[in-house]
């Protein structure tokens, strides 16, 4: 035997033997917790082991000939070149191998294309860098952001165990319950994603996509957006939060009072508006701007010592609702509440050295909203 | 006309000019293989600072937005600058003399194709420099986000891709009209080396497909511009339709960038196996049919947009269908080495790390052919391990097999075999180190296209940007190889024959092949 | 030489056909996604044979808003979901609101799911239909009239309609609307 052979041969046997050992590490796809991803994970290690098979016979052969029919060892060449026997022979069989394999896969999609008789609807919209979850008929609608700290993500703090997969507001969904997912986007092609769900989805803009689960088992689900969407897109992960369903029910009517609750508009004191306006300013706006205010210059501008947070307060006010045209600043009015950009905007007006010490109301945001949209 | 030929016996021309002005095939082909390497270093750079910023989680050197610049650059580059151009090199230097023909058939088209590459690639290139950086939308540029979301370099983006299509185009017409005029007499379609086969059907897949992309841009031109809404949902279009019409274009470009390789592989693997070609006439059809397949399976890269039921399952067989071609290629160049009396030679070493890798990657290809599976599959790192697959110890492993393979025809000379050796050696090894444990942080949940991962995926990822240094790194071995070997002009002269029992016309004509070759067609038998 | 020669000119046909392609595949694209549904917007508008038919099949079909649209407009339908039944008629509403104090012109662009149901649902009126203009500081009650066609098979049985508004560039700067 020679190098090529043993290291060879060594190679394949390490990988084909390592598999299940990563399986445990969790390095292969997910049982998962719906009968769908089950049926995608035994499909998935159904068609893996043909795969392996069929490297291991090919590859077999190879080697063989590597060690035996090698000039150094004497070997003399033959001169056939052509069998149309043989030729047809491994055409078929390959084709029946893969009638073999298209029988489980078309019933298995399906199935994943059965939307008929779900119990819950929830609209999920793609943003630039989050999600927004709409409960259709029970009127509960929120935004899921991700909500790892900037300090952990420019190694100033050590990273905790979900880094990157943890969100403020996570998708509540029922167990046992089948779930229509009505999927869009608002800005670019965004596409959603739980392993264990064995759910991906795209979210097209101007275009509505459906989906479906019913999850089997309780417990917390973390996936990612897969699809290139911009800057964010490593940062806007999807947590799906199984409960059964009596914590489900009173989860949602808990939420439905709340969010009627926020709508309203009420007074904060300084201190009020500066804490809530540095937790929001951390979520939604240090990603461009910087925690400390310098931002990236000249696409993500400093707001330290700038004209923007030390000038006019309803320009101030006119850009955070508004966004700038032409540039990546978004609208925010659509997606804050009145007291989250009151809120902000004096945190912007008065952090980092900024002192203007001014500072706006969630009333004076509702009214440049309803004269100014 | 003898006479004439007798008297014709000046060479190139002296200077920078001569380059310029070219319209040799061996020159041009030359320069094709330069631009090639060229850009596989910069390309290669691009993929340094990717992988080093996914060594650790975190946001270490690199904001998301240069990022996301750089992964699209590397596949524009790696894809557009120098697969495709390598490719393009090869042709020049070789189909011309497989055939028994004295040049190309559009000798001053030939060297506008090529001089429009440099060109369209320092626009590509420049836009680095632009405000708003360079194109960040990944190399398949989706619309709205290559659209409405782009920097205003998009529009050169836009022109960049305009002339490198203009110039496959002309090359492709140059090799079709030179692969059906000009063979010696004799020499029938079915007497043709592969390469030559392969290079006509893929010929024929860039004249039909590259039109489109530039129809594709157009509209996202128009999008941009001119106020129209091929894309936009708020005037009436589509996004979905980008991927269609893209993907049109963008299933057969990656055979295009595949079939040459084939004919690379199969001239390698029956030369140093002393043996002919198993099953000649079965691989031609069997890469047409491969040609025609492509144009039905592009849907493949869109299994997760929305699409009906019934067209789902079409693209998932007709995907699965087309691995039996392939696969049919696969056992007959192992029947080749099969009772053949093999020599390990670097080009062989590379030829035969070919076959098993390509493989490799042919099989994650099927299981991501599985449409219910893809689900978990898609926009993973379980994709990007499958294309580099197939493109790295697939087209690149091939492209520097046939350039230690021809090398000593081009110019006269031996490369250094122990640095050929060590070169595949640490390619292979670095390679597999890079590429392979990319397809269990797929599978474990890794998507594509992030700077920053969570903690789960960490020690594979730090693994894969150690291979991809070493890979890297590797290649200078080649580069210093080529340099001894072509321009310090040491190593042994070559024979004619180069290597024992090499078949076919280009090994008649003496190392390095003169100038001109071929002015008189030879008989064929 | 026996062989038989081709022309460059000829080949390079292939080429402009293939571009010429490229855009026809935009005409293309949209007949079929008028036949198999792809992409949601294939419902039929008005009234013809097959809706004035009877069958016995009904659908729930649900009312939905894109968020953003609904945020920045106010935009939301009347009711979130009713029973259609295969030839019966059935009108329901959206409201729009505008805070501005100059009227705007704005473009509703629906979409269905399923896609490949889409073509079970007539859209008898709709104020997709047109542009509508919004006053300023007012609210408007847009109509819509649907109806399920008696073609459609048994197993569809839901539909969800959902809207997004888009603006008109020109209302922001013409004001003589």
């Amino acid at each position: 035997m020679n190098r090529v052979g043993i290291s060879a041969v060594s190679a394949l046997l390490l990988m084909t033997a390592s598999f299940s050992a990563l399986a445990d590490w969790g390095l292969n796809v997910p049982k998962g917790v719906t009968s769908v991803s089950h049926q995608v994970h035994d499909l998935h290690m159904t068609i893996f082991y043909i795969c392996v098979v069929i490297a291991v016979i090919v590859f077999g052969v190879m080697l063989y000939s590597i060690v035996y029919h090698r000039k150094s060892r004497g070997a003399k060449a033959s001169n056939f070149h052509e069998s149309t026997t043989v030729e047809i022979i491994w055409t078929l069989i390959p084709l029946l191998i893969l009638v073999g394999m298209a029988v489980p896969a078309t019933s298995t999609l399906i199935d994943m294309y059965d939307h008929s008789d779900a119990e819950l609807d929830v609209q999920i919209t793609g943003y630039q860098w989050k999600w927004r979850y709409t409960y259709v008929n029970e009127q509960v609608d929120f935004f899921s952001n991700l909500s790892t700290t900037q300090e952990q993500i420019e190694n100033q703090q050590e990273k905790g165990e979900n880094y990157l997969l943890e969100v403020d507001n996570p998708l509540v969904l029922p167990v046992g319950t089948k779930v229509r997912f009505l999927l869009t986007a608002e800005d670019v092609i965004h596409s959603w994603w739980v392993p264990d769900l064995a759910v991906k989805k795209d979210t097209i803009p101007g275009f509505i996509n459906e989906a479906w689960t019913k999850i089997e088992e309780p417990g917390i689900y973390r996936g990612q957006c897969t699809e290139l969407c911009g800057a964010g897109h490593g940062y806007m992960p999807v947590v799906v939060k199984a409960v059964p369903k009596e914590e489900f029910d009173s989860w949602i009517t808990e939420q439905s009072k709340l969010q009627a609750a926020a709508r309203e508009v009420r007074d904060m004191s300084f201190d009020e508006l500066m804490a809530q306006g540095e937790a929001v300013y951390k979520t939604y706006c240090a990603a461009c701007h910087k925690v400390d205010g310098s931002g990236m210059p000249p696409v993500f501008p400093a707001l330290k010592d700038s004209a923007i947070a030390l000038g006019d307060i309803t320009k101030h006010i006119d850009i955070v609702v508004n966004g700038k045209k032409g540039t990546a600043m978004a609208a925010f009015g659509g997606q804050l509440s009145v007291s989250d950009i009151a809120s902000v905007v004096t945190y912007e007006r008065n952090a980092w050295g900024n002192s203007k010490g001014d500072f706006a109301t969630p009333k004076q945001i509702k009214a440049f909203k309803d004269n100014n949209k | 006309m003898s006479e004439h030929a007798a008297d014709h016996h000046h060479g190139p021309d002296k200077g920078f000019l001569r380059w310029v002005y070219t319209t040799n095939h061996k020159d041009i082909g030359t320069m094709y293989l330069l631009l090639a390497l060229a850009a596989l270093l910069v390309g290669g750079v691009m993929a340094f600072v990717i992988r080093a910023e996914l060594f650790e989680p975190g946001l270490q050197l690199v904001d998301p937005n240069f990022f996301n610049q750089m992964t699209t650059m590397h596949g524009l580059i790696m894809v557009f600058g120098a697969i495709m151009p390598a490719f393009v090199g090869l042709a020049n230097w070789l189909v011309p003399m497989m055939i028994g023909a004295p040049d190309m058939a559009l000798p001053r088209i030939n060297n506008w194709s090529f001089w429009l590459l440099p060109f369209a690639f320092g626009m590509l290139f420049s836009t680095l420099f632009m405000e708003g950086g360079a194109p960040n939308f990944g190399w398949t540029f989706y619309a709205p986000l290559s659209t409405d979301y782009a920097p205003p370099s998009v529009t050169f983006f836009i022109f960049s891709v305009h002339i490198m299509g203009i110039s496959s185009i002309m090359g492709a017409v140059n090799v079709i009209v030179t692969i059906f005029n000009m063979r010696a007499p004799g020499m029938t379609f079915m007497k043709m080396p592969l390469f030559v086969w392969t290079w006509l059907i893929t010929a024929f897949l860039l004249i039909a497909v590259m039109p489109v992309l530039a129809g594709v841009v157009t509209m996202m031109l128009m999008d941009i511009h001119f106020g129209t809404s091929f894309f936009n949902a708020a005037g009436g279009g589509d996004p979905v339709m980008f991927q269609h019409v893209f993907w049109f274009f963008g299933h057969p470009e990656v055979y295009i960038m595949i079939l040459p390789a084939f004919g690379v592989v199969s001239h390698i693997i029956s030369t140093f196996s002393r043996k002919p070609l198993f099953g000649y006439t079965s691989m031609v059809w069997a890469t047409a049919s491969i040609a025609i397949l492509s144009f039905i399976v592009w849907a493949h890269h869109m299994f997760t947009v929305g699409l009906p039921l019934v067209g789902e399952l079409f693209f998932m067989y007709s995907t699965m269908l087309i691995a039996v071609p392939t696969g049919v290629k696969v056992f007959n160049w192992v029947t080749t080495m099969f009772k053949g009396s093999m020599t390990f030679e670097t080009p062989m070493l590379f030829a035969i790390a070919f076959v098993v890798l390509f493989t490799i990657g042919g099989l994650s290809g099927l299981m991501l052919a599985i449409a219910p599976a893809d689900f978990q599959y898609h926009d993973t790192y379980f994709v990007v391990a499958h294309f580099h697959y197939v493109l790295v110890p697939g087209a690149l492993f091939s492209i520097l097999a046939a350039v230690y393979f021809w090398l000593p025809k081009w110019c006269g000379r031996m490369y250094d075999e122990a640095l050929g050796k060590w070169h595949f050696w640490m390619s292979f090894v670095a390679v597999n180190i890079t590429f392979f444990p990319m397809h269990f942080i797929g599978l474990a949940g890794m998507p594509r296209r992030i700077p920053d991962y969570a903690l789960q995926f960490a020690d594979f990822n730090a693994i894969v940007s150690v291979g991809a240094f070493l890979f890297g790194f590797s290649q200078l071995i080649f580069v210093y190889n080529l340099w001894k070997t072509v321009i310090l002009r040491k190593g042994e002269a070559a024979t004619q024959e180069v290597w024992e029992d090499a078949e076919g016309l280009e090994w008649t004509v003496p190392s390095p092949a003169p100038y001109h070759t071929f002015a008189e067609p030879p008989q064929v038998k | 030489m026996t062989t038989k020669k081709i022309s460059p000119w000829k080949i390079a046909i292939i080429p402009v056909a293939m571009f010429g392609f490229g855009f026809a595949m935009v005409p293309l694209y949209d007949v079929f996604c008028d036949i198999t549904g792809l992409n949601g917007k294939n419902f039929q508008i008005g009234l013809s044979e097959s809706t004035g038919a009877v069958s016995a099949q009904t659908a729930t079909l649900k009312f939905l808003s894109d968020p953003q649209s609904k945020d920045t407009w106010e935009f939301r339908p009347e009711r979130t979901s009713l029973e259609l039944k295969a030839g019966e008629m059935i009108t329901t509403y959206y409201e729009i609101s505008n805070f501005r104090d100059h009227p705007v012109v704005i473009q509703a662009v629906p979409s269905v799911a399923p896609g490949q149901w889409a073509q079970y649902l007539v859209k008898i009126e709709c104020f997709c239909f047109n542009e509508q203009v919004i006053q300023p500081h007012s609210t408007l009650r847009m109509p819509l009239q649907v109806t399920l066609s008696a073609k459609a098979p048994e197993e569809v049985n839901h539909l969800s309609l959902s809207y997004r508004i888009y603006e008109k560039a020109e209302t922001a700067a013409n004001t003589d609307i």
